[in-house]
């Protein structure tokens, strides 16, 4: 068996106008297939449906190598726009060009991979109750309403890996497996970009990431990694802070100390990106493992300059040390993870809280677009039921409470957040109110109440967060 | 984080009257647990709800051992019944003390992990059009007839395997991860019983098999590994029934025949009997053989020093292992099954009939519902293979097994597309079955008297050679 084709350019001269296309990736370019992207932009094939997990920035050899070029008319993804930068995704979803479906990130892995298991639907928590479940057949199993999700078959899947044998096994580099492996399980014709291709027998059987029965073609990759680029820093520098009446509260450092303090030792972990992923800082040699949803448990801090495996990188695409006990693993066991309720706490930053424990994080828009937006993993994430702490700052840019009566944004979860973490204040869930726990130093009871619009109780004895 | 057990009876202290146990372990004894069996034996908690793919054989250490000491009130698994022997499992769903449901083997599988994944119900095309999806919800997608399958999450999970660190990041040797990754995932308690427990950072990132997340305690067996090898043919291969008073194609050669219908580049998955003899055909063949336990890429079946304990196939053979082998769980070797992405599945059958049904999990009339032994086979039919069926013309009464209208319990409607007997070899071409080839000297009509079906004859029909 000889899966082996000598260019990028032959192995897709099959991909048919309307075909659909599921691409592996995560975060950073070079984890694209990005030779056989650029072959299908080169042959010019139409009407395509991608399914990605985001459609990377612009001018990235990624999926949105193909929407730039119009190749694309159809979107399912987690993410169908990038904030912080105008995308052709963006711009032709608003002209009604492209129509997008936004999937939950767990959810993308799992339709596919039950399109490659010959399960055709399944029943899933993850975003029932909210915007994204519209339309979804529902059924409650014990007392939980669900949301029937399809599988997904791909025509094609480009997948990257490290290395495979010309029967097709594949090898990932580490936590670079993401969505490869549903992927290319589901794909009718699944193609395999490689750095380095073997001779069957080379790969020992326990070694092998993906078995070859799921790749048709391998292919070299021609698109040299560039391991040379800098982490990427944080959007706003994480030890200012923010007045209210006169007065600096937490800096968002300060909540992401305050978070990790609320975390057990022998925990699971799951850190969003933004603020959550401050907390990695004041874990210390504490007994806490973190989950990163692209396929990584038991990272450790941000690293800088040599110390960068450019393979190695949480779900914000921070590149993060290993720890002693650290495994790699797919995205879709990594959701079983998220999803299952193995996860003790997730922290996650947000828009808006509410006085139900609704969480809205994912859209500002209004009106909201269907297809646009970013949900990524958080649906999945929240639906798992473990401790959801939510950090974020009291009130937003315009000075708007954010912890509302309800909440006036897209939802990503109903009654599910246990803690809630500002630079104001410690809030915790108690049956159905939150009642508040702590402020911030210099702050009274009085003056965060003003600022907060849902109801709260006090607690008996309200200390200062530390 | 350590989850270190010093002894088994601590790991399992507080298994309590009326829990659910999945247990894994697939062929040899030496892949369940057996450790954590024997402590669960001695702390004798009952009215457990044991689920497995199989219960194992009497005097071992596996679900049989509990069952046998009426620890157990309910079993799930694939296979209920032992072909050979009366085990307890089956004896106490006879007399009423035990109930049983009869799933096959890859929804065992994804219904622990459908728990363990946090998806409450799923469809399936496996089992569909049989007694085991009656009752079930049915679905049509696309046209076609799905039943809807609920997770199942379990109290607790008895594990084995190679080696654990003490956060409980796992390694397996050879073909041995089966259920337990499925089970350890749908358990609020897993357990794992390992040969060695080393300390966190010795197992490499990209090494471990299944990430401690999903693993509780570790226990340390006190049951290492030997070699049990059974003997790898029930039946001598090369004996020939007679048929006339003349021999019919002797086992071997119904395998053989079977190997020449596999088309260069296949993959191939092959049951247990006469279908495990078919690997000794494909030498020189570009052919990969896909065994449900979780194995790719195996060759001939191994005997002496050749044989690696932790290398068998779904028949519990010990095999030998070609280049570009991969191991696998058994969640994983389902998709390969259910998903369509084997090219064909040899397996055995007790009946086919005019309409390509397939009977092959049980001969009991009446059916006692939980009692069988359905395996994987509904899952492998279930992915669309070239589904090749390999039995003896007439079974062991005379009685001809290729009928108008199956009688026993079907394992697939409308599913076969080669028959290959001792007497025959019958190709379905949509409709109707149409006889390709006679075994040498035996006439058309010589067959055709020896069969309850009608077929058609191709325009020349050939030997079988």
């Amino acid at each position: 068996m000889n899966k082996v084709i000598a260019s990028a350019a032959e192995a897709v001269a099959d991909v048919a106008d309307g075909a659909m296309i599921a691409f592996g990736g995560f975060g950073h370019e070079y984890t694209w297939a990005t030779s056989l992207i650029q072959a299908t932009r080169a042959r010019g094939t139409r009407n395509l449906t991608a399914v990605a997990t985001a459609m990377g920035g612009p001018g990235e050899l990624s999926p949105m190598h193909l929407i730039e070029n119009h190749q694309v008319k159809h979107i399912i993804a987690s993410f169908s726009l990038r904030v912080g930068a105008k995308t052709a995704s963006e711009e032709q979803i608003r002209a009604g060009t492209v129509t997008a479906e936004l999937t939950g990130q767990g959810i993308v892995a799992e339709r596919c991979r039950a399109g490659a298991a010959g399960i055709p639907a399944f029943w899933s928590p993850t975003g029932a109750g909210t915007d994204i479940a519209e339309g979804k057949d529902v059924r409650y199993f014990e007392g939980k309403p669900h949301v029937l999700e399809h599988a997904i078959r791909p025509d094609f899947a480009f997948v990257r890996a490290w290395r495979a044998d010309r029967a097709g096994n594949l090898q990932f580099r580490g936590n670079t497996r993401n969505f490869n492996v549903s992927f290319a399980k589901a794909g009718r014709i699944t193609i395999a970009e490689v750095d380095e291709i073997l001779e069957t027998g080379e790969l020992p059987p326990e070694s092998i990431d993906l078995p070859g029965i799921f790749v048709k073609r391998v292919v070299k990759s021609t698109y040299p990694m560039d391991a040379a680029r800098p982490n990427r820093s944080t959007r706003r520098p994480a030890d200012s802070a923010r007045s209210y009446n006169g007065k600096e509260a937490l800096s968002r450092l300060g909540i992401a100390k305050r978070a990790a303090a609320l975390i057990k030792a022998g925990s699971y972990v799951n850190l969003g990106s933004g603020v959550p992923e401050l907390v990695s800082n004041f874990l210390g040699d504490r007994d806490v493992l973190l989950h990163a949803e692209n396929g990584m448990l038991g990272y450790g801090g941000i690293v800088s300059g040599e110390d960068i495996d450019p393979y190695v990188y949480n779900a914000g695409s921070a590149y993060v040390s290993t720890e002693p006990g650290a495994a790699f693993f797919d995205s879709v066991t990594s959701f079983e993870m998220a999803r299952g309720g193995h996860l003790d706490a997730v922290i996650i930053g947000a828009y808006e809280v509410d006085e139900t424990a609704s969480v809205a994080n994912w859209s500002t828009a209004n009106p909201l677009i269907r297809g646009l937006g970013g949900i990524g993993g958080a649906m999945d994430l929240v639906a798992g039921g473990s401790e959801l702490i939510v950090v974020m700052e009291h009130q937003d840019s315009k000075g708007r409470a954010k912890l509302r009566r309800k909440c006036t944004l897209p939802l990503t979860g109903r009654d599910c957040v246990s803690w809630v973490v500002t630079d104001l204040a410690l809030l915790r869930r108690e049956g159905n109110k939150f009642v508040l726990e702590e402020t911030a130093p210099g702050f009274s009871v009085e003056e965060v109440l003003a600022l907060t619009e849902m109801k709260v109780e006090v607690a008996a004895s309200v200390k200062s967060m530390a | 984080m350590d989850k270190f057990f010093a002894t088994a009876a601590e790991a399992v202290a507080d298994i309590h009257d009326g829990a659910t146990i999945a247990m894994a372990g697939f062929g040899p004894q030496h892949c369940w647990a057996r450790t954590l069996t024997e402590a669960l034996h001695a702390r004798g908690s009952r009215e457990l709800t044991i689920v497995a793919t199989a219960m194992g054989g009497p005097g071992e250490l596996n679900p049989e051992h509990l069952i046998a000491n009426g620890q157990v009130k309910k079993v799930i698994g694939s296979f209920t019944q032992r072909t050979g022997v009366q085990i307890a499992a089956e004896r106490l769903i006879l007399e009423g003390k035990c109930v049983g449901e009869l799933v096959p083997q890859g929804i065992v599988a994804e219904r622990c992990r459908a728990g363990g994944a946090g998806i409450a119900a799923f469809y399936s095309p496996t089992s569909v059009g049989t007694d085991i999806a009656a009752g079930k919800d049915l679905r049509y997608f696309n046209g076609r007839p799905y039943v809807m399958e609920h997770a199942i999450r379990v109290d607790f999970a008895l594990l084995r395997a190679w080696r654990a660190d003490r956060a409980g990041n796992v390694q397996f040797k050879g073909s041995t991860h089966n259920f337990n990754l499925s089970f350890a995932k749908s358990a609020k308690v897993a357990i794992i019983e390992v040969d060695e427990v080393v300390e966190v950072g010795v197992i490499p990132p990209d090494a471990v098999q299944l990430p401690g997340i999903f693993i509780q305690r570790i226990v340390k067996t006190t049951h290492l590994v030997t070699l049990t090898a059974r003997p790898n043919n029930r039946r001598p291969s090369d004996s020939a029934r007679n048929y006339n008073g003349k021999p019919g194609l002797t086992r071997n050669g119904i395998a053989q025949r079977a190997a020449g219908l596999i088309r260069e580049g296949s993959y191939v998955n092959l049951g247990l009997g006469l279908p495990d003899a078919v690997c000794n055909y494909l030498e020189g063949r570009d052919v990969t053989l896909h065994s449900e336990n979780g194995l790719l890429g195996y060759g001939p079946m191994a005997t002496g020093t050749d044989i690696d304990v932790n290398v068998y196939s779904a028949g519990s053979q010990f095999v030998t292992l070609k280049p570009g082998a991969a191991y696998c769980d058994s969640v994983t070797s389902f998709e390969m099954a259910r998903g369509g992405h084997l090219d064909y599945v040899i397996i055995g059958a007790y009946e086919v009939d005019q309409e390509a049904n397939i009977a092959n999990w049980s001969t009991a009339s009446p059916l006692i519902p939980g009692v069988g032994g359905i395996g994987g086979a509904m899952d492998l039919i279930a992915g669309e293979p070239e589904l090749v069926v390999v039995m003896e013309h007439c079974d062991s009464k005379g009685r001809p097994k290729l009928r108008k209208k199956c009688t026993l319990p079907l394992t697939a409607p409308r599913a076969v597309k080669w028959v290959v007997t001792d007497l025959a070899l019958f190709r379905w071409d949509g409709r109707k079955f149409v006889m390709e080839e006679t075994a040498p000297g035996f006439t058309v009509d010589e067959v055709r008297a020896l069969t309850e079906m009608p077929f058609e004859l191709a325009p020349s029909v050939g030997i079988m050679a």
